[in-house]
């Protein structure tokens, strides 16, 4: 069955239809939605919204553009519904941090720590981090995504590197110390 | 700065593979979601459906048997308490719709109730089988626990045995392992929290201890089966929590809600006014068999009521509705004389004229009516061709209860339907009065009306949609009365036409 097929029974609601789309994109969705998301279980939750978002919308899909496009796109609003309106508590002007370029050393580092470390950034944060690094947008795009301003988005991402830099140097020297 | 990369790069390479398959069940919690959306719109409409023919049944026969009740006299006096009864009926239709669907909530919350209660008793088992536990913590954590490690532990067993399927299988089977370890105790943590208060509740209501000891037996050997319900129910419970939580997803929801409202918007409520006209198909009297003949007049009166409409689909619509209205219809050509010098007459003039019940405060004797066609002139005395010819005038009035269908011939922006159907009247005016020289006084009540009878209807109505929820109605409709009266003389059929216009509200 080809994908067309696919998702024209899954818009007359066959339940077999949605649960081979399922299947076909499962792992993909929650991927993203473990990137976007605080934790395991939330991801979860957000994986299970966006299907239903997805099975439920899927007329609006029109076959223009990519399918896994689209459906990427409502597991990642779906995320942004949950996390865009948490305010993140910051002491600092967020307009006032420069976007200077973070480099690190190429050393091995775990998937499973960068992915920990990601969940562990405040919210905004890790939207925007997501946004701009994993998927491509631009910090317009992101600015009108969030309801935040182009600088604010910009300051996010420096915010979001400057963390994410910092715990990798401790995850490092922690390794480090442990070999010596 | 060969061996220093841009953070960014260092993200996206690692992640340029990352796939991770979730858990299985995690598919029977969406699909759960998606079968309970489907389950309730199919059947919200049908208790709709049930409920609204229910009530018009109801109350067509409340106020068919009160009127049936009550006698000629009387019906003019109760015409508005009648009303005010068919208000009440009304309320308590509603009333009956209220409880319908507070049974059906309970018996829904019944079936959750035992859901749970299986729950806590497979909880219960797994407790009695798992002795790693700490027995001295308290029930309610511990039945929480259990369902939490096996819930990870279940985690665990796909995450690998997915995992192993992988063409990258190593680097992720670590990872992904490694993950669910770091993320069991907050998981746990977070699970514990969120259903530790409704255990509490389903520990509360679960009051029968023996009744649950004895489901617990018969449940052991299906506990192997049951550990991966036990997941999912909470899994489901827990984005259920969640969405309480997140105030934009409620308000996203209101507005797929108020989206599915507007596609269904099923009920319409009209108020409507129109002008009546009431007249006979053939020539006769509903009065007596000397006014066969002679002409009838009627005046243009007004109408007016509410109707509401269920729409069944988009073509047919049941409506139901309730209208006052009243007639008059005037004999012409009759002579009155009212005068002493009849009274030797004593053949009652009340005795003429078949289907009058005079007043008692009328003279008897001293009225006579008599139609002008039905005499020769040579054979009554000089004095009364002489006189002047008046008329005999009645009125009459009913509470409506249209029950209708229907259907929509075009359905555009101007729509045009076709209905038929059938309305109960109720008498709730009857009054004949009589023009003696040139003074209407009120002679009677007819007695050979109905209290209830039966119309039958046909319309043509267009309707033009002003907005989503308004529209404008024309609707011309011919009612032929069926048994409004007894004992009619001559070929009297009589039917009634009038033009109802007025807004419509859907919702």
């Amino acid at each position: 069955m080809s994908l067309q097929e696919l998702i024209r029974d899954c818009k007359k609601k066959n339940a077999s239809a949605q649960s081979q789309l399922y299947k076909l994109y499962a792992s993909r969705l929650f991927s993203i939605c473990l990137k976007y998301s605080k934790n395991y279980v939330e991801a979860e939750d957000n994986l299970q919204d966006a299907f239903v978002t997805i099975f439920n919308k899927i007329e609006q899909y029109k076959n223009k553009g990519s399918f896994e496009g689209w459906i990427k796109r409502i597991a990642i609003n779906t995320a942004l519904k949950r996390y865009r309106k948490v305010q993140v508590y910051s002491l600092i002007d967020e307009s006032a941090i420069e976007d200077v370029d973070i480099e690190i050393g190429n050393d091995e580092v775990d998937l499973d720590f960068l992915l920990q470390i990601i969940q562990d950034l405040p919210d905004r944060y890790r939207l925007v981090f997501n946004l701009y690094v994993m998927d491509g947008f631009s910090h317009n795009e992101i600015g009108k995504m969030l309801e935040i301003s182009n600088g604010t988005s910009k300051s996010n991402l420096a915010r979001a590197r400057m963390i994410l830099k910092q715990k990798i140097k401790d995850y490092k020297a922690s390794v480090n110390s442990q070999s010596l | 700065m060969s061996d220093k990369k841009h953070i960014d790069r260092l993200f996206q390479e690692k992640f340029r593979d990352f796939d991770v398959m979730p858990n299985d069940k995690l598919w029977e919690g969406i699909e759960a979601r998606l079968d309970k959306k489907k389950k309730k719109q199919r059947i919200i409409p049908i208790l709709w459906k049930l409920g609204g023919v229910a009530a018009v049944l109801v109350l067509m026969f409340a106020i068919g048997t009160t009127f049936n009740n009550t006698d000629d006299t009387t019906v003019v006096a109760d015409s508005d308490s009648n009303n005010t009864e068919i208000e009440n009926n009304k309320k308590s239709d509603k009333d009956a719709a209220l409880q319908k669907e507070n049974t059906i909530i309970a018996s829904d919350n019944l079936e959750k109730g035992n859901s749970i209660k299986n729950e806590d008793n497979q909880g219960k088992d797994a407790y009695s089988k798992s002795p790693l536990l700490n027995s001295n913590s308290s029930k309610n954590n511990t039945v929480v626990a259990v369902q939490n490690s096996t819930s990870t532990k279940k985690q665990k067993e796909t995450f690998s045995s997915v995992s192993g399927i992988e063409p990258n299988g190593k680097s992720i089977t670590s990872t992904s392992n490694k993950y669910v370890q770091k993320n069991k105790t907050e998981a746990e943590n977070k699970i514990q929290l969120k259903s530790q208060e409704e255990i509490k509740a389903i520990l509360n209501s679960d009051s029968n201890e023996t009744n649950a000891v004895v489901k617990t037996d018969k449940t052991v050997s299906n506990t192997s089966n049951t550990e991966g319900t036990i997941f999912t129910e909470i899994s489901e419970k827990i984005a259920e929590k969640d969405k309480g939580h997140d105030i934009e997803e409620a308000i996203a929801e209101a507005k797929t809600n108020n989206e599915e409202e507007r596609e269904i918007r099923r009920w319409s409520i009209a108020p409507n006014v129109a002008p009546v006209y009431f007249n006979s198909l053939g020539k006769g009297s509903s009065i007596d068999a000397q006014f066969d003949s002679n002409t009838t007049t009627s005046d243009i009166s007004m109408s007016y009521g509410v109707k509401g409409s269920y729409a069944v689909n988009n073509r047919l619509k049941i409506t139901a509705g309730i209208n006052r209205v009243s007639f008059n219809n005037t004999t012409n050509n009759v002579i009155v004389l009212s005068d002493n010098s009849f009274s030797a007459n004593s053949d009652a003039a009340s005795s003429r004229l078949q289907n009058v019940q005079l007043n008692s405060d009328v003279n008897y004797a001293s009225l006579m009516l008599i139609s002008r066609p039905r005499i020769s002139q040579n054979s009554v005395p000089e004095a009364i061709n002489t006189l002047q010819t008046g008329s005999l005038e009645q009125r009459f009035g009913f509470i409506e209860i249209p029950l209708e269908v229907e259907y929509r011939v075009i359905d555009k922006k101007l729509g045009v339907n076709l209905s038929g159907g059938f309305s109960t009247l109720l008498l709730n005016e009857n009054e004949i009065s009589a023009d003696i020289n040139g003074q209407s006084t009120l002679i009677g009540v007819a007695n050979n009306f109905n209290n209830t009878s039966f119309s039958a209807n046909f319309g043509v109505g267009v309707d033009y949609r002003l907005s989503e929820k308004i529209n404008i109605n024309l609707e011309p409709k011919f009612k032929y009365q069926l048994n409004t009266f007894n004992n009619t003389s001559g070929d009297f059929k009589p039917f009634f036409i009038g033009v109802y216009t007025g807004l419509s509200f859907k919702f």
